[in-house]
């Protein structure tokens, strides 16, 4: 799995990376309502369009992102230089300095040595945008090489184990996407909410706070990864061959542990403090061990992005979701389990702590996730549905309760299974991203119709556990059970690892979810009946009659007020017959096109379902712009 | 005697291991000059190990700081002066010259305030009690040398 600096990298980026789509979003989407400027002739090329425009205007958002990012990432080794390189004088080829450092160098592995700078700061450090970095060392190391000073060599060692790590490129990128993400997503999305606070009312100071406690969330993630990586380089500079310890002498503990075990430290500056550092050299396993804080990242991170990016798959699958949350889910889980990263013979306790905070943070993060803010079709009516409320506080408490416990689930089962498989990390990626997208695609669906629809629990189980939908999951439980027995049977009778638990429980944690899966699909049946309760308690096309004009405001009302749920289904052939024929009278030449094609030939209504889906998906997209740009009262003679 | 002639002079006698890379710290301490005694909080790597100047402290550094500040000041007042000139020279930090001429010394006194000065220098930056000695001892032992 990844060092720690790499997942806690991955974890920052994402978050930043979910964040920038929808600051896209809301400036080049939302804000330009560009549903609503779409004229009623040629209105479905129009909105094909318009679907193009919001996903390039998601898409810009990172795209303006890593734009000021590889700026800032640029420009940063200039300032550094700037600022604290003595610009001019150069380390003689003879210096004993330099030999050192081509000695370190070697010893780590470094194909090629840093460029060495002579620097005004008080102690050595690495920079640069690629390698070879630069290892600016202070005047006085100079001449201390000459010494033999322990702690200077020992310092030149922790360096150039910053070099090996290749860590300076990871910093400098994460640095320079936190400055990046306050210039271009939360200091303008911020202001700019503030400014419309009177059209989107409550939505500014949701939008605020989720701003703020990602961006809080961001600076514990810099300071995180500079951590981990500040942990790395001390190990590094101890895992060197024999003969590159003659520098400094056979042993350079005592002097490494000096040198930054003496330094003054409060808990604002970046690097840990040296009790950190020194407990972490005496013990090798907590560099590897990842903290709990890193799994409810990894958590959030996964969270954010699953949110924001559903918004943009959505409009490649605008008819049917399930293929949008299934593709949002696979991008998501890819990174996510690579920043859950777990090492092989962690404790059970410890295992089931970080599922726990991952699913907790894959919670948190959907919450944190801007779009959650409100339902951003009421202060932009021409957003559409695909902007629907995500906040589980808008669903009831007893399906809010269900979703937070799968969230729970979905994360101990992930995380167990990954640790019990941890020595095979290509099983992990093969099985384990498919294993936890499938879940979760089916949970950010479940969080969608909670929140944006108020579906209580039974409908969603209903839609959701349907055996289209579920045989990917027992698909990929099986063959993650597989795996745990395969390898159950592997590792146990060898003993290879006598402190690796046996992996039984794991085993049978892995077939009850199978089992348990198996059974949702047998009784869906009964299940089904939840839905159809649902259905039949809200307004129905044949229920509610269309009011009696051919005013197309009055007939989007109606539409409205049914809603999707309320229109008649795709392969409902009779009711798409008489919605399109009242539609086919409209004074709308959008919404008469649309009727015309429901009702089919003769008016019995049209049988192919994916024409007749798309068609109902215009209606609603037409009414929703037809309804944003009313500016004059309606007519009061409907007739 | 010139400044850099002087911190030779001195290096040969504290450390003379330090005197064939002198020229590097002299060349630094041109074009980016540091004060003899760096502050407790100055400005370090934001990242780095925060490792106290007096544990990575060398004698070249501290002797060149001392000529081009301390003794300057206290011999060579015009050698501190701003090498700016007109309004832009009110901006610019002091470059002290360590290449103007070090006066001799004719005053007794004068060489006990030297030497006492750089003993309480060698203190501050952190050298031991003894080095600190051999230090103070040099450069008036130097200076006194080239007064008679």
């Amino acid at each position: 799995m990844p060092s720690a600096s790499i997942a806690r990298f991955v974890s920052a980026a994402l978050s930043t990376v979910a964040a920038a789509m929808f600051a896209g979003h809301w400036f080049l989407g939302l804000r330009l309502d560009s549903g609503g400027r779409c004229a009623a002739a040629d209105f479905p090329t129009c909105v094909d369009q318009g679907r193009r425009l919001e996903a390039v205007a998601i898409l810009s958002g990172p795209a303006v992102l890593l734009a000021v990012a590889l700026v800032i990432y640029l420009v940063r080794p200039v300032l550094e230089r700037r600022r604290r390189v003595i610009v001019g004088v150069t380390l003689p080829a003879e210096a004993p300095l330099r030999h050192d450092v081509e000695a370190f160098a070697s010893a780590t592995g470094l194909r090629r040595a840093p460029l060495i700078e002579v620097g005004k700061a008080q102690e050595p450090f690495v920079y640069g945008a690629w390698p070879p970095y630069r290892l600016v060392v202070p005047v006085a190391s100079t001449l201390n090489a000459v010494n033999r000073a322990p702690r200077d060599l020992a310092l030149l060692a922790h360096e150039i184990g910053h070099a090996r790590a290749g860590d300076a490129t990871r910093y400098g990128a994460v640095i320079a996407c936190w400055y990046a993400s306050i210039l271009v997503v939360v200091a303008p999305l911020a202001i700019d909410a503030w400014r419309i606070a009177q059209s989107v009312g409550v939505a500014a100071p949701q939008l605020t706070w989720r701003l703020v406690v990602v961006t809080a969330m961001l600076l514990l993630a810099v300071i995180s990864a500079n951590r981990a990586r500040e942990f790395e380089a001390d190990a590094r500079a101890f895992q060197d061959e024999p003969a590159a310890r003659v520098p400094i002498g056979p042993d350079r503990t005592p002097a490494l542990v000096a040198a930054i075990g003496s330094g003054q430290h409060n808990w604002l500056r970046f690097a840990p403090s040296p009790d950190r550092r020194l407990a972490a050299l005496a013990d090798p396993v907590r560099r590897t061990q990842p903290a709990f804080h890193d799994a409810a990242a990894a958590g959030i991170a996964a969270g954010l992005l699953g949110t924001e990016l559903s918004l943009l798959v959505e409009l490649a699958f605008p008819v049917n979701v399930w293929p949008a949350y299934l593709t949002v889910a696979l991008l998501t889980a890819v990174p996510a389990v690579g920043a859950l990263g777990l090492p092989a013979g962690l404790p059970r306790p410890r295992v089931a702590a970080l599922g726990l905070l991952f699913g907790s943070g894959l919670l948190i993060g959907t919450q944190l996730a801007p779009r959650a803010s409100a339902d951003w079709w009421r202060a932009f009516p021409a957003a559409g549905g695909r902007a629907a409320q995500m906040n589980l506080f808008a669903a009831t408490p007893a399906t809010a309760a269900l979703v937070a416990v799968t969230a729970l689930l979905i994360g101990l089962a992930v995380t167990a299974w990954a640790a019990a498989l941890a020595r095979h990390r290509a099983l992990i990626w093969l099985v384990g991203v498919p294993l936890l997208a499938v879940p979760l695609a089916t949970w950010l669906l479940a969080l969608r119709l909670a929140a944006g629809s108020r579906w209580p629990p039974g409908a969603i189980a209903g839609v959701l556990l349907t055996p289209a939908r579920q045989v990917p999951l027992i698909a990929v439980a099986t063959v993650a059970a597989i795996c745990a027995i395969l390898r159950h049977h592997q590792v146990t009778p060898s003993l290879v690892v006598p402190a690796q638990p046996p992996g039984a429980r794991q085993v049978l944690a892995v077939s009850a979810l199978w089992l348990l899966t198996v059974l949702a699909v047998v009784l869906h049946p009964s299940s089904e009946q939840a839905v159809q309760d649902l259905r039949a308690s809200a307004p129905r096309w044949d229920s509610v009659p269309p009011p009696a004009t051919t005013n197309a405001a009055y007939a989007c009302f109606w539409v409205n007020h049914l809603g999707p749920e309320g229109l008649p289904g795709a392969e409902e052939v009779t009711g798409l017959g008489q919605v399109g024929a009242y539609l086919s009278t409209v004074d709308d030449p959008t919404l008469r096109q649309a009727g015309t094609s429901l009702a089919g030939p003769g008016r019995a209504g049209i049988t192919d379902w994916r024409q007749a889906a798309a068609t109902l998906d215009l209606v609603m997209t037409r009414c929703d712009s037809l309804l944003s740009a009313l500016d004059q009262p309606l007519p009061k003679d409907t007739k | 005697m010139s400044g850099e002639d002087l911190v030779r002079a001195v290096l040969s006698e504290v450390a003379p291991q330090e005197l064939p890379h002198i020229d590097l710290v002299l060349d630094a301490y041109r074009r980016s000059p540091w004060p003899v005694v760096p502050e407790p909080d100055g400005h370090g790597h934001p990242t780095g190990a925060g490792v106290p100047v007096d544990q990575v402290a060398s004698w070249g550094v501290f002797v060149t700081a001392f000529v081009a500040n301390v003794l300057a000041t206290m011999l060579v007042e015009e050698g501190v002066k701003r090498t700016g000139r007109g309004l832009l020279g009110w901006f610019r930090k002091p470059k002290p010259q360590l290449t103007t001429e070090v006066p001799r010394l004719v005053d007794e006194g004068k060489l006990a305030e030297v030497r006492a000065a750089a003993l309480q220098a060698a203190l501050d930056r952190g050298f031991p009690d003894s080095s600190a000695e051999r230090f103070a001892d040099s450069v008036a032992t130097i200076l006194q040398s080239r007064r008679s």
